[in-house]
């Protein structure tokens, strides 16, 4: 082979200009990803993030309208399960299906959605056994019997297989209904013997006195309220710290929500999270933890970080400099499918 | 979503002052025996005119051949200031020659003849040696050089390719030639005595000549490689101007030729491939524009001595700096600085150049952005010796570093942090070369290299993982090359062509996501680290044989490369042939037909992330066109191409059934891909004062997906137009250049979808269905050499993009893709140059 060593160079240079002038070029005007000035889904939730085949979950959707003037809007939920993605290019299939989400799947063809009807939550029903059995034998028809049919049995239980569930916002129109957004959410569904969960609800200090928490007193839905009772107020212009709190107390009463409910054989991560299987890309079959990811969005002022994570989870805001009201909403994620929300109003004085 | 942190102003403008200073450390100028006169009245020293610079010949293809010692004799008439104003032929040589060689007679520039310490106008006898060779010479070979004078005072000054002999003095006759008392330069001015036959200037031109096996082929050489405008003097630039060659993002210095891919073309640099050309960020090319003799460039079709690219082919020759004495030439502006020494060995033998340059970027750029560190640094090493009249040896030794360090803010307030990037690049080389020119026409070459490439990249930001990857390779090259060429109309050309390298990987990576995992809503990679070591052979042999019936002529060529690397062991057996037939001396058409191979990239073999059983891919390369010579040095030449791709790799996420069980595999060699156009050179060499050309292509680059259908390539363009002209008026010298061409391919995005687990909006594409908008760029330069008491000065201004157009190079959007802004290209850039030569 000629010495051709290193002609990675080409995108290796690229990205070493674009870095370079990327510190000289003039600002777009973009809006910022964490103020929230239109409409827009902040998250999409399943109560149960991860399915046994044949178990429901209960969908809902966190959705925020600062423009709000009564309009009226609502959810229209579908989902699919298809083969679309599989057998793609080669001996090998991409396996969108098993694991690895690719483009927006939008289902695809539409014929092969589901309909899960409309409102603000949706139930889904994960396929049986015996469709899930179905879809394999497709599976291996397609591929050409290739690949061992033991070891698909073992990426069921191990890994498991996709659900999209797709929610659209529709508001009506002259002619007819007007989509505001789409978005989209994965639910698993595995015969894994310790299925996901979601991450406990929200609670987090705001400065140095407020606290927030889905678990307060008056908190309801998505609504989260401030522990001692008194509204949270920021002084105009003021810049304080938000702390989330990654293991709250949950009361017992919350019988839905679990800790975190890791495996300290499988991870050590503060607080220990759960872990989930994965094909990695070697072909072995291994655990990898899961995480906690903060996105914290407003209406006004301004945040120093989008999305937190361990280990500096916490986030500044700086409030705005007019008195007034500020919506905010924290997010919580695991990196594999489990949410938990939160939204509270903070009073600029 | 982008976030800017800074403004800039639209138009950048660098005032680059350059000082160079080049001491000739002469050979005491020829004692001439004083003139006997009477002691009461001695009348001014006379020195004759001295040639300053060496000549530049410019004669079509196709010449016919011209011994060495052929030399058509001149009268040149020399102004005050050097410059020549007439020219007589005395002694013709030959009608297809002598006009071209007048022509390059008036560019020569003297020191001007004086009496005592006063200029005057003289005419002098000049011998303009000519020496065209044989097509024998492979395309790189170094020039011949001259052999020893059996006897002074041949004043001749070689072409950049040879080194200067010594200049001497005429004698004391010739000087008496100058017209005395002549305070204007004037074409009647009386003649002088002829000067004694040992009197004489001359200078001596080689001529490249074509080369049978390559259906393509532009040579570039003396002032079109350092004139053109937009360029800033480095030759390498020039080839974005050429037909074949798309139009690449910020200059960079990879090329896009014919519809394929940056990696299928190959540089050369007297013979072996390098890693690249230029330095980071637009920097200048890694090698001296001093020692740059000629650029050859290939858009396809290339000859059967190179081999292992899939497209077209770049080679540099490189050649010592004419000097017949000791030189010392010191460069500085506000960027860098270089030096140039060059020791030329007794009896004209050879010479030892060293070369040097060096940035200082660390000094500029914090004055104009925060977080930046740019340096290079690059070496020459030349070592020529003529072991005998027939045999010659040489060798160059250079290498290349550059490094690019960022550092940016990450967070505010008690969550701020800083994060740093990191990118070095380096690469040396040594090329040892022997040469024979035996009895019968036979030319031998053995040369031998070896090299270092290394390159790092480094990210470390406090709270994550440190990210890096260090790539080391080691490589051996030999090469041996028989040409033997008979007569006119035959050609055989025969070699062997070994290499093989050890490429180290050391890499700290994020790791793949694997089947069951998906979008994270932050940066959250789990980090492997690796090692891993490729080793690579390869031995290639090469046959071409010409074959010349009157106005036909066929070169058959054959290939053959053995590939070995990962778990890849196969041989390439590569066809090609070139076929041309001369309609009229001025008109030929040709076609041309091959197939081609390279290997793939080594990243896309690593254990981890790549497959070791990836094939070579190939093509196939076909053309057909016409070259036609026109009155007043105009050349044009147009063909039709079309490369069919085969087995390219392609990215996947597939797994594939390994023993029990399936494993991950990251590329297919199963991709496929064609480009198709024309293309249209319309040249005029330089004679004159004027050169020119026009390059035109019209193209179309594909790319097969599943189920066959062709989708554009990403950097197809359909139009590229480039014209640049340059016209060289008493001491002024106008150039400009503009470029058009069609935009790139660019997603179409109809809307966006809000992915609810990673937190981020995913566009709604359509596919390559839009384009960004046509680019256009208009560059203009302007040179002045003046004398300025005893140094000659020249001034140049290289304007970049001069009115400023706001061209893209791509789109950038909003978080959720509802609004969007051009990323806009290179603004205006202006350099001002000041040279000074003593």
């Amino acid at each position: 082979m000629r010495a051709n060593a290193s002609r990675h160079t080409a995108p290796l240079l690229g990205l070493a200009l674009i870095a370079l002038l990327a510190a000289c070029l003039p600002d777009p005007g973009f809006d910022e990803r964490d103020l929230v000035k239109t409409p827009r889904i902040l998250a999409v939730l399943a109560d149960k993030p991860e399915l046994a085949p044949g178990e429901s979950a209960t969908m809902s959707v966190l959705f925020a309208d600062p423009r709000g003037g009564g309009r009226p809007v609502r959810f229209r939920w579908s989902a699919c399960v298809g083969l679309e993605s599989l057998g793609g290019g080669g001996p090998g299939f991409s396996g969108a299906q098993f694991g690895m989400m690719e483009a927006p799947p939008g289902c695809g063809d539409p014929g092969a959605r589901l309909t899960l009807g409309e409102g603000e939550t949706a139930v889904l029903a994960a396929p049986p056994a015996a469709q899930i059995d179905l879809l394999v034998a497709q599976f291996r028809a397609r591929v050409g019997e290739a690949i061992p049919v033991e070891f698909i049995e073992k990426l069921l239980d191990e890994v498991g297989i996709q659900i999209t569930v797709q929610v659209e916002a529709l508001t009506p129109g002259d002619a007819g209904d007007v989509t505001l957004i789409t978005g989209f959410k994965r639910v698993f569904v595995s015969r894994r013997a310790e299925r996901g969960t979601n991450p406990p609800r929200p609670r987090f200090a705001i400065g140095e006195d407020g606290v927030v928490s889905a678990y307060a007193a008056g908190s309801a839905g998505f609504d989260c309220a401030s522990e001692s009772g008194a509204p949270i107020e920021v002084r105009a212009g003021a810049t304080v710290a938000l702390r989330p709190d990654p293991t709250p107390d949950i009361p017992d009463d919350d019988a839905d929500d679990e800790p975190w409910a890791g495996d300290p054989m499988c991870t050590d991560t503060d607080p220990v999270t759960e872990c989930y299987g994965v094909l990695d890309p070697q072909g072995f079959f291994a655990r990898k933890p899961e995480n906690a990811f903060y996105t914290w969005n407003v209406t006004g002022g301004t945040l120093a970080e989008g999305t937190t994570s361990r280990p500096t989870r916490d986030n500044e805001w700086t409030a705005p400099t007019t008195p007034g009201e500020v919506t905010m909403w924290v997010v919580t994620r695991d990196g594999h499918g489990g949410t938990s929300a939160c939204r509270t109003t903070i009073t600029v004085r | 979503m982008t976030r800017f942190t800074r403004t800039a102003t639209a138009l950048l403008v660098a005032v680059c002052v350059t000082v160079a200073l080049r001491v000739e450390a002469q050979a005491p100028p020829a004692q001439t025996p004083p003139a006997q006169t009477p002691p009461a009245q001695a009348p001014p020293a006379l020195t004759p005119p001295r040639l300053l610079a060496p000549a530049s010949l410019a004669l079509p293809d196709g010449t016919a051949p011209l011994p060495e010692g052929s030399a058509v004799g001149l009268q040149l008439d020399i102004d005050r200031e050097g410059a020549v104003v007439d020219v007589v032929v005395l002694e013709p040589l030959r009608e297809d020659v002598d006009p071209h060689v007048v022509e390059a007679a008036r560019a020569l520039r003297f020191e001007p003849a004086r009496r005592g310490d006063t200029p005057i106008p003289a005419r002098v006898r000049f011998r303009f040696a000519v020496q065209v060779a044989a097509p024998a010479d492979a395309p790189d070979a170094p020039p011949a050089q001259p052999p020893a004078p059996a006897s002074p005072p041949v004043a001749t000054t070689a072409s950049p390719s040879e080194p200067t002999p010594g200049a001497t003095s005429p004698s004391s006759d010739a000087t008496a030639s100058a017209a005395p008392g002549a305070s204007t330069p004037s074409p009647t001015m009386p003649p002088a005595e002829p000067p004694e036959a040992a009197g004489t200037y001359g200078a001596r031109a080689r001529v490249v000549p074509r080369e049978p096996g390559a259906a393509s082929r532009v040579v570039l050489t003396g002032e079109e490689l350092t004139t053109v405008p937009g360029t800033l003097g480095e030759p390498l630039r020039v080839v974005g101007s050429l037909p074949g060659v798309g139009r690449t993002p910020f200059g960079l210095g990879f090329y896009v030729v014919r519809g394929a891919s940056f990696e299928n073309t190959g540089f050369f640099v007297d013979g072996y491939p390098v890693p690249l050309l230029y330095h980071l960020a637009a920097g200048p090319a890694v090698i001296s524009s001093r020692l740059v003799e000629r650029l050859d460039f290939y858009p396809g079709g290339y000859p059967a001595s190179y081999g292992r690219f899939n497209a077209g082919i770049i080679a540099l020759h490189t050649a010592p700096p004419a000097r017949d004495s000791f030189s010392f030439e010191l460069e500085l502006d506000v960027f860098r600085a270089s030096a140039l020494a060059v020791v030329p060995f007794p009896e004209r033998r050879g010479s030892l150049a060293v070369a040097l340059r060096r940035s200082y970027y660390e000094l500029i750029l914090p004055l104009v952005v925060d977080g930046v560190s740019l340096s290079f640094t690059d070496w020459q090493v030349r070592l020529d010796y003529a072991l005998s009249r027939r045999v010659r040896a040489s060798l160059f030794v250079f290498g290349s570093e550059d490094a690019l360090d960022t550092s940016a803010a990450v967070g505010s307030g008690e969550t701020s942090s800083t994060a740093t990037t990191s990118l070095g690049y380096g690469f040396s080389r040594a090329i040892a070369k022997l040469e024979a020119r035996l009895p019968g026409k036979v030319r031998l070459t053995w040369s031998g290299t070896v090299g270092r490439d290394a390159s790092g990249t480094r990210r470390r930001e406090p709270g994550s993982p440190d990210l890096a990857l260090d790539l080391s390779a080691i490589f051996l090259g030999e090469r041996a090359e028989m040409v033997w060429q008979p007569n006119e109309r035959l050609r055989t050309h025969a070699g062997l062509d070994l290499a093989a390298f050890v490429i180290d990987a050391s890499a700290q990576l994020p790791l793949p996501p694997g089947f069951g995992e998906i979008p994270s809503p932050d940066f959250d990679p789990q980090v492997f680290g690796f090692d891993a070591s490729i080793v690579s052979s390869g031995v290639g042999a090469f046959v071409e044989q010409k074959v010349a019936l009157g106005p036909l002529e066929v070169t058959g060529g054959l290939r053959v490369d053995h590939y070995r690397y990962g778990e890849v062991s196969t041989a390439l057996v590569q066809p090609r042939l070139v076929a041309r037939y001369a309609v009229t001396p001025k008109l030929t058409i040709k076609a041309a037909s091959g197939l081609f191979s390279q290997t793939p990239q080594p990243f896309q073999l690593l254990p981890t992330l790549g497959s070791a059983s990836l094939a070579p891919n190939r093509s196939w390369q076909s053309s057909v066109g016409v070259e036609l010579t026109l009155p007043l040095a105009i050349e044009i030449e147009s063909q039709l191409y079309l490369n069919r791709m085969y087995g390219l790799a392609r990215p996947s996420t597939g797994i594939v059934p390994e023993g029990e069980g399936a494993r991950r595999q990251f590329f297919f060699d199963d991709g496929e891909g064609r480009a198709y156009g024309l293309e249209l050179l319309v040249r005029r060499k330089v004679a004159e004062g004027l050169y020119g050309w026009l390059s035109y292509t019209l193209s179309r680059s594909e790319r097969f997906v599943e189920g066959g259908q062709a989708v554009l390539f990403n950097f197809d363009q359909t139009h590229i137009l480039s014209v640049a002209a340059s016209y060289k008026v008493w001491r002024f010298r106008f150039g400009a250049r503009m470029q058009v061409s069609t935009g790139r391919p660019a997603q179409t995005v109809t809307g966006a979808v809000y992915d609810a687990d990673s937190g981020r909006y995913r566009p709604v594409l359509t596919g390559l269905t839009g384009r960004l908008p046509t680019y256009h760029q208009l560059d203009l330069r302007v040179d002045y050499e003046f004398p300025l008491g005893p140094f000659e000065a020249s001034i140049y201004l290289d304007g970049i993009n001069v009115y400023n157009a706001p061209n893209a190079e791509g789109t950038l959007y909003q978080y959720d893709f509802q609004r969007s802004a051009r990323l806009p290209g290179l603004p205006a850039l202006a350099t001002l140059g000041f040279r000074l030569i003593y």
